[in-house]
């Protein structure tokens, strides 16, 4: 029979034992709360942000690493000429797609103009280069980091763009760093217009954490078509981040749901994510 | 190697496999199994220490990873020290110096960590979650197997 003392022992080592966990949880707790706090009041949080700008420089190192490996590997399947001339197209090709969408979009909007008289045109705001330094940090959220943070003039909600459209927005700056909120996160929504003059259609881009786009809340007798381009309508969004005229994307499927109510309306993004390596911060 | 140190050594592959992870992301996928290097690498690093380190580990594995996620960073950290906690009590129970404990554990380990994740902050589309958890999970499981190897011949090196 063990006497009490032994017992007292035991319960003593067991609750060793356990105290590391116990400490740990209730500080990761207790960050977790802080960092919300920061982040309602859209302040960087002082934690992550200085973990974020300390190991910021060997991210970016084996981020750049990658992309010469990448660089090298493309090389030696397409031949060096092969391989520089398929980036130059595919940059050209980009530019022009991305033209072609500004310049429609530009003369709906002139057309529009003449017939409104009092229309104040916005300027087009500043913005700052960045280079992508993390894509998909974690697999369970659709993000990327960049490396431009609050220093740069970057803020909470600030909208990030590519030459090809619209890529999502600041979620959460620190000094040298900000994390960017991607389209196609589940957490991701963004007011929505079809490009096409006959339609210009207004519903809901929302994500879902696939590299679709969902097109909702559209009206019933909407004119939406496969290959529709669209745009930011400018509307809606609690933060009201989005500013109108920024190509989304492209419509790939266009159907109904089973019971017939809701049109199901998918989008491509204009942004190939898996592919961005520098964007636009607008302030 | 001194068991005491051991900590120093586990914390800095936990590190490097973070940082590698944020880094390389995209590039260590292959069709839809994206494995997660931290997660995995803190379970088989937990593997050769007992509860209080491996706690200590997944808490620091869980803030390093917020850091990046930006988000839901209390429910990552927590999820991540249970995990931690989870395999380091094994300590106890079972001989763990083994490969194939390694990767029953990392696939096991990444299922509880990414369960307790969604339980502490319920994510939207839940099947498509649990899906990608599932391929995780099998991509991490993979991945156990170098990793184990690794950092076994790490810690007994000295």
């Amino acid at each position: 029979m063990r006497s009490l003392n032994e017992m007292r022992q035991e319960r003593r080592r067991r609750a060793r034992r356990y105290a590391g966990a116990i400490v740990c949880v209730l500080l990761g707790a207790t960050l977790g709360v802080l960092h919300d706090r920061s982040s309602r009041h859209s302040h960087a949080d002082p934690v992550t942000s200085a973990i974020r700008t300390g190991t910021a420089p060997f991210v970016e190192g084996a981020h750049s690493l990658r992309r010469w490996f990448g660089r090298q590997v493309g090389w030696i399947i397409h031949g060096r000429t092969l391989d520089a001339e398929m980036q130059r197209l595919k940059a050209e090709n980009e530019r022009l797609i991305a033209e072609n969408a500004r310049l429609r979009e530009a003369e709906i909007t002139a057309r529009r103009l003449r017939s409104q008289l009092g229309f104040v045109q916005q300027l087009p705001p500043s913005h700052v280069a960045a280079d992508v330094i993390a894509l998909f940090p974690n697999p369970n959220f659709r993000t990327l980091i960049i490396n431009r943070g609050s220093r740069a003039g970057i803020r909470l909600h600030s909208v990030v763009v590519a030459p090809q459209g619209l890529v999502g927005q600041v979620y959460d700056v620190a000094a040298t760093t900000s994390a960017v909120l991607l389209l196609t996160d589940a957490a991701s929504a963004v007011g929505a217009r079809v490009q096409r003059p006959e339609s210009r259609a207004v519903g809901v881009c929302k994500g879902n954490g696939s590299d679709l786009l969902t097109l909702a809340y559209l009206p019933r007798d909407a004119d939406v078509r496969l290959g529709d381009t669209i745009i930011s309508s400018g509307l809606g969004g609690t933060e009201g981040v989005y500013p109108k005229g920024l190509v989304i994307g492209t419509v790939v499927r266009v159907g109904e749901d089973a019971s017939g109510a809701e049109r199901i309306v998918k989008v491509k993004p204009a942004v190939d994510a898996y592919r961005l390596e520098e964007v636009y911060v607008l302030k | 190697m001194k068991r005491r140190h051991r900590w120093l050594v586990l914390g800095a592959l936990v590190t490097a496999a973070s940082v590698i992870n944020v880094a390389l992301s995209p590039g260590l996928s292959a069709y839809s199994f994206r494995p997660n290097l931290g997660l995995c690498c803190l379970i088989v690093c937990s593997l050769f220490t007992g509860p209080n380190t491996a706690s200590a580990l997944g808490f620091w594995a869980g803030l390093l990873e917020a850091s990046y996620a930006a988000t839901d960073l209390g429910s990552l950290i927590v999820s991540r020290t249970l995990a931690g906690f989870g395999v380091g009590i094994l300590e106890e129970r079972i001989f763990r110096d083994h490969v194939l404990v390694a990767v029953a554990a990392t696939f096991l380990g990444t299922l509880g960590a990414e369960g307790c994740f969604f339980l502490f902050a319920p994510q939207p589309h839940a099947g498509a979650w649990a899906i990608a958890t599932l391929n995780e999970a099998f991509a991490n499981a993979l991945l156990a197997t170098p990793v184990y190897y690794g950092t076994r011949w790490i810690v007994h090196m000295g």
